[in-house]
């Protein structure tokens, strides 16, 4: 893995060189073969992977039913949260569906590169992947609300819902969103 | 009066950075629109393309959605200092809630535009930002899943 390389993904256009090489200085290439587990649903979520090749599959495991969210691609940031300062498990399992090389990016590699392009680059990734993750949460809630029926009320003069329904407790969850 | 130092101090302490950053986010707002909007004011109306971001600086604000029959149900009243609008201002999809303003207050625009060229940039004003929208909207996905969690817990089928 080259700057030249990392220069041929979209996020990084701009980008100076010399700040891309520092990228990957500090952040490991890690690889992952066919099959392999790269996360796993209720892990700790401690790092980032910043994928240059390869592709995975997002899946998540409740009930004895595993469901598949989606497909992550070279240029795709995944396991952002690992990023964040908020301690949280990993949401998902994540499955190399073919062989993947990825920057392994923590925290800390965050702060040293305060300051640069290239941080100002992954940042912007990681501002797009969480609008897309608020999104499609808001859309579940709101299906779900819709699968129990209408409102219990929809009296307008009552200021806020009552709380003593599920389509409410939607209505709620759907309030923190905001 | 809430100055707009005081609003970016008590918005860093909400998502625990250090509020010695203030000033940075503080001159991130200088292109702003500043505004004194009249009580009943719809900041946010859900549907409409994510055209702005805004600091609202005073006052507090009632979120409600659109419900199937066409009637908006408030589902939450929120405390000022607040950034509202952010998943739009990112992504420029359609806002997620109509927002208003339940008592007149400062509010402070700055167009999608202004925003994304400002907050792409690598000095110290943008990076406040990007980490105070990230962790907020962070937060945001916590708060729903934590509230989901424990309303489910606690509620009959219907």
């Amino acid at each position: 893995m080259t700057p030249d390389s990392l220069a041929t993904l979209p996020m990084f256009a701009g980008v100076p060189r010399a700040e891309l090489a520092q990228l990957l200085e500090l952040c490991p290439i890690v690889s992952f073969a066919p099959h392999s587990i790269v996360f796993r649903q209720g892990e700790p979520s401690t790092h980032a992977l910043l994928v240059v090749g390869g592709a995975l599959e997002a899946s998540t495991q409740a009930g004895g039913e595993r469901t598949v969210l989606g497909t992550v691609r070279a240029g795709d940031l995944t396991g952002e949260s690992g990023l964040m300062m908020l301690t949280e498990s990993r949401g998902a399992t994540l499955t190399a569906t073919h062989s993947v090389h990825a920057l392994r990016i923590q925290r800390d590699d965050l702060v040293t590169l305060s300051g640069t392009a290239v941080l100002a680059a992954i940042q912007m990734r990681m501002l797009a992947a969480t609008a897309r993750r608020l999104r499609s949460t808001q859309a579940t809630m709101q299906r779900q609300a819709r699968s129990y029926g209408p409102p219990p009320t929809e009296d307008p003069t009552a200021p806020l819902p009552p709380r003593s329904s599920r389509w409410a407790a939607f209505l709620d969850a759907l309030g923190a969103l905001v | 009066m809430t100055t707009l130092r005081d609003a970016c101090s008590r918005l860093l302490r909400t998502v625990r950075l250090p509020r010695d950053r203030a000033h940075d986010l503080a001159r991130f707002w200088a292109p702003a629109e500043q505004a004194e909007v009249p009580a009943g004011s719809v900041l946010l109306r859900e549907g409409d393309r994510g055209d702005a971001l805004l600091l609202v600086l005073s006052g507090t604000v009632t979120v409600s959605i659109r419900s199937d029959a066409g009637s908006q149900l408030a589902v939450t009243r929120l405390a000022t200092p607040l950034l509202l609008g952010t998943t739009g201002a990112v992504d420029g999809e359609a806002r997620m809630a109509t927002c208003t303003l339940d008592e007149g207050g400062t509010v402070l625009r700055m167009r999608r535009g202004v925003f994304l060229d400002a907050v792409r940039r690598p000095g110290p004003e943008a990076e406040i930002v990007r980490e105070l929208l990230l962790l907020t909207m962070h937060q945001q996905l916590l708060g729903a899943n934590d509230r989901l969690r424990r309303s489910l817990a606690t509620t009959p089928d219907r």
